[in-house]
């Protein structure tokens, strides 16, 4: 007499390829959510890079534009949100964050927030408010003498040049999803010509 | 009356081995791809960053021997005392450690190779006297163990480059090769990221 599967035995190999089914799926999500992820970092870094090579660019032909800094500067550690460049040819140029600028990590998702150049009349942005957000952007600025008689101590920097802080959050951030969670906090420092 | 009798066949020992084998194989494999996949984004995150602190290194070491000339200094001076005169140079063959920190401007120290000696710290909270909206509660990467502990290691490689002539007394410290060396550390596994320049007397 041939052997035949009980129901009972059906059900368990049934209810046991679901299960396997399901957690191949969840692996399945998983990986296309990593794969998202790695897309966002490297856009990331993509900006980063964009955005340090033209500071870097304009470093070489500018200096630090010490007139158009408030006096307390020195009280704030010498942080100031804006950077203020002059050039020989008297022209100026401004970098500063603009939009709806927040550390909140709500405003991320709806608002914008981005790093725009301000050279005389002209503006142009320089990080992209579409792919990135903004959540903090700082210059120290080195060295910021406020009596300007350059009595800084031997500690000092004399040389002018200033420290980038930033940070930037992939546009595409979303609470739920963990996987668009993509932000780098950044700190470099660029040094101007003696 | 007539009992039938049919015998149940059952797994074996070895079968239900067999099989708890090849799925403890199969789910570790899943396992194995997914942390390699995860490992492999936060390498992405953490390489970009230590690229980046090497690089604020050596612009931080091109602002001190710029700095070394305007207050008169030799240009490979580490040091100087109150009185400006120096006290220390750079050499080939030892490493030194270069950071801004939030209240002094920057300070320059020898340090060794040890991750522990040269490891970063992120500034939390100083500048909320400042009331500045939004409050930055997270930056500035220095060796000031007061901050928050970070992954990153950081210091400069200085090598020798120039090769004196035999019985001369020149400076065989006059072009120096630098390597901003920054380390990073996570689940017991460290890599590193070395940036290479060179430093010499520019005036």
């Amino acid at each position: 007499m041939k052997k035949l599967f009980t129901l009972i035995e059906l059900l368990i190999a049934v209810v046991i390829v679901a299960i396997l089914g399901i957690l191949v799926f969840r692996i399945y999500i998983q990986i296309s959510y990593l794969s998202i992820k790695v897309e966002n970092e490297k856009n990331l870094s993509n900006e980063l890079l964009f955005l340090t090579q033209n500071i870097q660019n304009i470093t070489q032909w500018y200096k630090l534009n010490f007139d158009a800094y408030s006096w307390t500067l020195a009280d704030k550690f010498w942080l100031s949100p804006v950077l203020y460049l002059s050039g020989n040819d008297s022209s100026n140029v401004s970098i500063y964050s603009t939009g709806s600028c927040s550390s909140a990590i709500s405003s991320i998702k709806t608002g914008t927030c981005w790093i725009q150049m301000k050279k005389d009349n002209q503006i142009i942005d320089i990080t992209d408010p579409a792919k990135t957000y903004v959540t903090k952007l700082y210059f120290k600025i080195l060295p910021y003498d406020t009596n300007k008689s350059y009595g800084l101590t031997f500690n000092q920097i004399y040389s002018e040049s200033f420290t980038l802080f930033l940070s930037l959050y992939v546009k595409r951030y979303d609470p739920l999803f963990r996987p668009f969670d993509v932000n780098i906090d950044f700190q470099n420092t660029f040094t101007l010509g003696i | 009356m007539i009992v039938s009798r049919r015998r149940k066949s059952a797994l074996t020992l070895i079968e239900v081995l067999i099989a708890t084998l090849i799925f403890w194989i199969w789910i570790l494999t899943i396992i194995s791809v997914i942390s390699k996949n995860i490992s492999f984004i936060d390498q992405i995150k953490l390489k970009t960053t230590a690229s980046f602190l090497a690089k604020d290194s050596l612009e931080l070491l091109y602002a001190h021997r710029n700095t070394n000339f305007l207050r008169s200094a030799p240009w490979n001076c580490v040091a100087i005392n109150s009185s400006y005169d120096c006290i220390d140079y750079f050499s080939a063959n030892e490493n030194y450690r270069i950071s801004i920190s939030l209240t002094w401007s920057y300070q320059i120290s020898p340090t060794t190779t040890n991750f522990d000696d040269n490891r970063l710290y992120f500034s939390t909270g100083s500048t909320k006297a400042l009331n500045w909206t939004p409050l930055i509660d997270h930056f500035l990467y220095s060796y000031d163990k007061t901050g928050e502990i970070t992954y990153f290691s950081r210091y400069l490689q200085f090598q020798s480059l120039y090769q004196a002539p035999t019985n001369s007394n020149a400076d065989t410290n006059k072009v120096l090769k630098v390597n901003s060396v920054v380390k990073y550390q996570k689940w017991a596994l460290t890599w590193e990221v070395v940036l290479e320049s060179i430093i010499w007397n520019i005036k």
